[in-house]
């Protein structure tokens, strides 16, 4: 009997850790988005993404050169990454009816259709040089991370761009862009013209056939 | 552009006549200056200012509001001694490189001996095409056909009854992809343009230059220079007008009309900008005493970017 007590013991401590270790598992594997579209081996922390699979936080996408993905987020906000890019998402936090976000673009470029929301929320995508967010309640724009710059064009909506450095900060309105150097404050905005757009819709585009 | 110029011989010892002449021409000048405004242009990483003076760059969907007062020589009663103008532009885009202008405005004048007057000056529309674009380097070119109206004005305040038709190029120009450090933030803009005058109104050669310094651009594109807020958004600013008759009497001096400009545009970004500048006449005939032009430039393409008023009115196909 005590031989059997003890196994019991033991046994019952096995499962309360596996039981400890799944839950906190599954409060740490907080979901953020669904794959939607594909094209060449994107992988999240070394794992070849699929259509269908999910994306959680703390997650880190990297698209290769001549790839791309999609992502439909919790939210129904649509985030396309373009080739050769590296993004994380640090915080995709959606408490109906606010909405808390947070995205680091190591490099390449994205583009962020955001879904309307009516409260106050946050969007953000950060880079080395600055971080730019959301300042409406919905928006369709691009951003790009360089080695030493960041580029942000927006399609629709209002985005800010402020500098990691100085924290100076231009706002960005539809059809309208901007650069940022890093350590310097944002260039002045200017108007885009539509074949500038069109090179980033282009290049955030998917060629995965099921995605059209 | 706005260079009404006429025939004038020495305005002491001259005829009735010419001495009329003499003294309208400040006042020709002064018509010139709203006209003059300027809109916001880009190329790559440069933004042009707004310029007071000499024409815009390239096509744009702005509103701008200059006034300017300049004092005049007034040799007798009914003579102006100051005129003052109130104008307003509105620049409409028709496709992302062809842009129209109109604009209008009021005249006053203080007179020698008399009341002050009011009125009109003649109303003016310019086409504008942006013929080429180099973002790398901080280029644009552009041309415009401007027509002034005759007789569209208020002939009491020096509106001329006659027209004038101005072809024209305007270009911008950044220095910021030269290997030149703290020079970075220099630009220079220009114009040149023929005036044809309609009926017994004189042809004019006229052009202009502006050499700017941008410290948006320096803290943006060169280094974090540290200094206050305020000055971070300013570009100073220099122009220069010159205009010039082509056509001129037996006997006639010359008519050269030189004005130069030094001033400072402020812009953050934000979709407005300001712009004061000191008016030097340089030559006898361009005019007596230092004056001042102040700008108001709304940028309707930031504040307004979705509706038709902000963007232009034929788009390319778009993407999506």
């Amino acid at each position: 009997m005590p031989r059997f007590e003890n196994t019991n013991r033991k046994l019952g401590v096995l499962f309360a850790t596996l039981g400890l270790m799944l839950w906190a598992d599954t409060a740490a594997a907080t979901p953020a988005g669904t794959v939607v579209a594909v094209s060449g081996s994107c992988t999240d922390h070394g794992r070849v993404l699929d259509r269908g699979d999910a994306v959680q936080v703390g997650d880190t996408i990297d698209v290769p050169t001549g790839g791309n993905l999609k992502l439909q987020m919790t939210d129904r906000s649509v985030i396309s990454v373009a080739p050769d890019s590296s993004m994380t998402v640090v915080g995709y936090s959606i408490d109906a009816p606010s909405r808390n976000v947070r995205l680091s673009l190591t490099r390449g470029a994205l583009r962020a259709q955001i879904s309307s929301i009516r409260d106050p929320s946050t969007f953000e995508v950060a880079t080395a040089s600055g971080t730019a967010s959301v300042a409406s309640a919905s928006a369709d724009w691009f951003i790009k991370a360089q080695p030493d710059a960041a580029q942000v064009a927006v399609l629709v909506g209002t985005i800010d761009l402020r500098s990691a450095v100085t924290g100076d900060s231009v706002s960005i309105p539809a059809r309208w862009g901007t650069r940022l150097e890093t350590g310097l404050d944002p260039v002045l905005p200017r108007i885009w013209a539509q074949r500038e757009f069109n090179a980033v819709i282009r290049l955030t585009g998917t060629n995965d056939p099921a995605a059209l | 552009m706005k260079n009404r110029s006429t025939r004038h011989r020495n305005r002491r010892r001259g005829p009735p006549h010419y001495c009329w002449i003499a003294s309208v021409l400040p006042f020709a000048l002064a018509g010139l200056i709203p006209i003059a405004s300027n809109a916001y242009t880009a190329a790559g990483d440069r933004n042009f200012p707004a310029q007071l003076i000499l024409p815009q760059i390239g096509p744009t969907d702005a509103l701008w509001l200059p006034i300017s007062t300049l004092p005049m020589e007034a040799l007798k009663p009914f003579d102006p001694t100051r005129q003052t103008n109130f104008g307003g532009t509105y620049s409409k885009l028709i496709t992302e490189d062809l842009g129209i202008e109109l604009e209008d405005g009021l005249i006053h004048r203080d007179r020698l001996g008399a009341s002050s007057v009011t009125g009109a000056q003649n109303f003016r529309a310019t086409l504008q095409y942006e013929a080429m674009l180099d973002p790398p380097h901080e280029f644009l070119l552009s041309v415009l056909l401007e027509h002034e109206f005759g007789g569209t004005g208020d002939p009491a305040v020096g509106s001329e009854k006659h027209g004038a038709t101005t072809p024209g190029v305007t270009f911008g120009k950044g220095l910021g992809d030269l290997p030149i450090g703290y020079w970075r933030p220099l630009a220079i803009t220009g114009f040149a343009g023929y005036e044809f005058g309609e009926g017994p109104r004189t042809n004019t050669f006229q052009a202009g230059i502006s050499i700017q310094y941008s410290i948006p651009y320096l803290v943006s594109k060169v280094s974090n220079v540290n200094m206050p807020s305020l000055l971070r958004g300013m570009t100073p600013i220099t122009e220069v007008f010159f205009a010039n008759p082509v056509e001129r009497a037996p006997g006639q001096g010359t008519n050269t009309t030189l004005v130069v400009a030094p001033g400072v545009s402020y812009s953050i970004g934000r979709g407005w900008e300001l712009g004061i500048e000191a008016m030097i006449p340089t030559t006898r005939a361009t005019g007596h005493g230092i004056g001042v032009i102040a700008q108001l430039l709304v940028q309707l393409d930031y504040l307004l970017p979705e509706s038709v008023i902000g963007r232009p009115i034929f788009v390319p196909t778009e993407l999506r």
